[in-house]
């Protein structure tokens, strides 16, 4: 199930909310449990089960861990550790890679081993980064295991960031597993979170994906070179608001029950650098690879050629992690050779420019990113970077592009703006300059009408049936 | 390290401001009250739309969108399994849903709102004409090909056999090519004519040129301005230019009755935006003096009429032509001069039929979707003499049945 869904949002979250709330606080772990495997089970039925193993290994490795290395015994420790992580990247590896596997065996020595064919659980890639934190966390950062299954199976399976992140560290949500406050601030705070995270998700993703969808469609005959760009910067925006929407949303949900996740996007389109980017994008995944693989690795205390070795490494992974396929693994050495650039030179260079030069330097090698990233071929990749620079021939721009453009300016005007803090803090400006008496309860009701129009506008793009894709089915 | 401790400090930022927003006015009590104000306000209409729908009895059929609803699915394990049930279901959440109709309309005002002029492929054009409006792909599909292939090689193989003149393809462009006289400025649709013209060059003299034939006439009323259909004048203007150079005598125009059948016709273009829009005029062309026995699918209803009635009523009107479309018609005329005619067709052909079958002793009219005999077998036993192919260019090139005729 996914939270942009009309079954989501009238049978499941109303019946999940009012159960959890009716439930002493004993047992509010066990109920968002179970109906956690209930929202998992509902578009995976079987992979259910693969989840529920997972979170079981992780747990008896947990305590083994924790045992070990309070006898002082950090061989068995360790041990336990890689025996953790060898069984959950199996997991991953033989779901999500073998095929992809089977397929470089075949191109490289002319074989024809034929394919397994094995449909991908559904956020398999979050969940096992998630359990292996945890024997990490116990190993490397002296975290105490969780003692209850019930509650550790709640920090594996939690539906609001199961199957599109953020990833949630074990550390950072330990204490509210065992003792959280639910409050009606909390509460609300999250309602506002989920809405504008489903408004990002229906009103522009799904919208400026509409463009893109129809322009990676358009043949050889109708492109220009006003198209190709209108096309990919749709795409970028489409990414991005669809990822940080169900972010939003995610942590709006978890902030209804009482948890409070780490944010995942930081408007990564105004970065500075592509160092910036990745401090701004997908926060919770960089910061993942970051503390288990980079730092592990000697991070940059081991010299700069190390450093670079190991920035190759950490993105070669991330761009592997997006899915298993040659073009993300392009994608994410693409990245690991940016960022090794600019750690070596270019960094200091960029530091003395002009701040939107940097801003602009910085998307447009994000944008030429996403068509590596949305193109599965290289001959897709190569074709539509030619449309977009007007190398194979096509028109600068034709009726058509205008028309396109025309036709979408006010969507994607929006959408470029509500990629920067400008409507925030536009927002908090004019927030702070009216403050007479009274003016706490006209914000509020301006406020909450606002939400209400974003919600019901929402459920019109639903009830409609428009377009509205699962962009990480990869993942 | 340095750079992780910038990106906390980021993220602290945003914290801030996100809390800032609840302690700003948590100075008085206001606070609370706006936390629970919004709590209750959402609480409120997620319990209302859940009850609603929950209690709604299903409805069966859409009139407006001319299509049964999805029904509750039938549980089962093995759909279980295989997510058939969880995802029939859903969709049936969807089709259910209270208010459809109009939360339909609500995000199409959204979208004019937002400046489009495109919506759901319909083109919102001047003069009160909306008109659907189909992408290159359409016609550049794998299916677009076998159909051209296919109808390429039965007029060919026909025009051996009946003679020329006595095989003809119709195939008319929809809206979106004739009457881009109507589009508002810097509105593009594709050209049809690419698709039809590439099809023509390999049919000869059997092609039948309405583009040429209607264009002229794109300031009148050839088209519906709320459905996908032409009206029976743009139907009656291309029959004229296919009497030309056959061995037929036109019904010309002072010797059929025009009849109004109803002037509040809201299409099917009407039916995918679900906004207001001017209504449409059906009008039933009948040839003076010619009386007719017409046989629906072998036997199922004989009748003289041309036209369902019923239909007049309920959302669909453009169906009061041939009741829809059967799968075959039969019709008889009053003349006995031997000449059988074949018309395979999808529903532009049935608000015109009458005008066809008047100088035929028998005209017969299938409809390949809802008609299962093979073409060659039909055409041999019930002797056809001439045959008329006639589809709008967009449902030929996406019609699953068209292939048939290989």
């Amino acid at each position: 199930m996914v939270f942009s869904d009309l079954l989501f949002l009238f049978r499941f979250l109303p019946i999940i909310l009012l159960i959890y709330f009716v439930t002493p606080h004993k047992f509010r772990n066990a109920v968002l449990f179970f109906t956690s495997l209930v929202f998992y089970g509902w578009g995976e039925p079987i992979y259910v089960l693969l989840m529920l193993f997972s979170t079981f290994v992780d747990f008896l490795h947990g305590k083994m861990v924790y045992k070990y290395k309070q006898q002082g015994n950090n061989k068995k420790a360790k041990i336990f550790v890689a025996s953790s992580v060898i069984i959950n990247l199996s997991l991953l590896g033989f779901f999500k890679y073998t095929d992809f596997f089977i397929a470089s065996l075949n191109n490289t020595f002319g074989l024809s081993i034929g394919f397994l064919n094995i449909a991908l659980p559904i956020g398999i890639s979050f969940y096992t980064f998630q359990t292996m934190s945890y024997t990490l966390d116990i190993y490397m950062n002296d975290q105490v295991p969780q003692n209850n299954i019930i509650s550790f199976g709640t920090y594996v399976a939690m539906f609001p960031q199961l199957i599109a992140g953020p990833i949630v560290q074990y550390k950072s949500v330990a204490k509210e597993l065992v003792e959280r406050h639910e409050n009606f601030d909390d509460f609300a705070y999250g309602v506002k979170r989920f809405i504008l995270g489903f408004g990002k998700k229906i009103l522009l993703a799904n919208n400026v994906g509409a463009i893109w969808s129809s322009i990676k469609d358009t043949g050889g005959q109708d492109m220009s070179v006003l198209l190709a760009w209108t096309g990919i910067l749709c795409f970028s925006l489409q990414i991005y608001y669809d990822f940080s929407g169900y972010s939003d949303m995610a942590i709006g949900l978890g902030r209804m029950f009482g948890f409070k996740f780490p944010e995942n996007f930081n408007y990564p389109y105004t970065s500075k650098s592509i160092t910036d980017f990745w401090r701004r994008w997908h926060i919770s995944l960089s910061t993942w690879f970051k503390e288990y693989v980079y730092i592990p690795l000697g991070g940059n205390r081991k010299g700069i050629a190390r450093q670079i070795f190991n920035i190759f490494i950490v993105w070669t992974l991330t761009g592997i992690w997006h899915g298993a396929n040659t073009n993300f693994l392009l994608w994410g050495v693409y990245f690991a050779i940016l960022l090794i650039i600019e750690k070596v030179f270019l960094l200091k260079i960029l530091d003395k420019c002009y701040e939107p030069a940097r801003i602009l330097y910085t998307f447009f090698l994000v944008v030429i990113g996403w068509v590596i990233f949305e193109f599965e071929s290289l001959s897709g990749i190569s074709t539509y970077l030619g449309y977009m620079f007007g190398v194979s021939g096509c028109e600068i721009s034709n009726e058509y592009s205008w028309y396109v453009v025309v036709n979408n300016m006010i969507l994607i005007f929006i959408a470029f703006l509500g990629a920067t803090s400008i409507p925030k803090r536009l927002y908090w400006k004019i927030s702070n300059v009216i403050t007479f008496k009274g003016s706490g309860y006209i914000k509020m009701i301006v406020n909450n009408i606002g939400f209400i129009v974003i919600f019901i506008i929402g459920m019109a793009y639903l009830v409609d049936g428009s377009y509205n894709p699962f962009l990480y089915f990869r993942f | 390290m340095e750079d992780k401790r910038q990106n906390i400090s980021d993220l602290e930022k945003i914290k801030d401001n996100n809390e800032n927003g609840n302690t700003n006015s948590n100075k008085s009590n206001t606070g609370k009250i706006c936390s629970i104000v919004t709590v209750l306000v959402f609480v409120m209409m997620l319990s209302f739309f859940t009850i609603i729908s929950m209690l709604k009895p299903d409805t069966g059929y859409s009139d407006t969108e001319n299509r049964v609803l999805k029904s509750k699915p039938e549980f089962s394990m093995d759909t279980l399994i295989k997510g058939e049930y969880t995802s029939a279901y859903q969709e049936y959440v969807r089709d259910q849903f209270p208010w459809r109709k109009d939360f339909v309309r609500l995000k199409n005002y959204c979208e004019i709102a937002m400046g489009k002029s495109n919506i759901k492929d319909v083109l919102l054009c001047s003069d009160d004409y909306y008109i659907e409006s189909h992408p290159r792909s359409n016609y550049e599909s794998e299916i677009a090909n076998i159909n051209k292939e296919a109808v390429v090689e039965f007029s060919g193989r026909y025009v051996e056999s009946l003679g020329e003149g006595h095989v003809s393809v119709m195939l008319v462009p929809t809206a979106q090519t004739v009457l881009n006289n109507r589009f508002k400025s810097g509105m593009v649709a594709y050209d049809q004519r690419d698709y039809i013209d590439s099809i023509a060059s390999q049919l000869g003299q059997t092609y039948v040129n309405v583009y040429d034939t209607l264009k002229p006439h794109d300031l009148e009323y050839i088209y519906y301005r709320t459905d996908h259909h032409w009206t029976t004048y743009g139907a009656y203007l291309a029959y004229l230019k296919w009497t030309e150079g056959r061995d037929i005598e036109p019904v010309t125009e002072d010797s059929i009755d025009k009849i109004e059948v109803t002037t509040d016709f809201l299409g099917t273009v009407n039916s995918k935006l679900n906004i207001p829009m001017e209504t449409d005029t059906i009008t039933q062309y009948i040839p003076r003096d010619v009386s007719f026995l017409l046989n629906y699918n072998m036997g199922m209803k004989k009748t003289k009429s041309f036209v369902d009635e019923t239909f007049l009523d309920g959302k669909d009107k453009y169906s009061y032509f041939l009741g829809g479309n059967p799968g075959l018609v039969d019709i008889t005329s009053e003349f006995n001069n031997d000449k059988k005619l074949l018309i395979i067709k999808d529903s532009y052909a049935n608000c015109i039929v009458p005008v066809y079958a008047a100088t035929f002793e028998k005209t017969y009219v299938v409809d390949l979707r809802y008609f299962n005999m093979d073409m060659d077998e039909f055409i041999e036993e019930y002797g056809i003499t001439d045959i008329l192919v006639m589809y709008n260019i967009d449902s030929f090139a996406t019609d699953k049945y068209v292939k048939r005729l290989k």
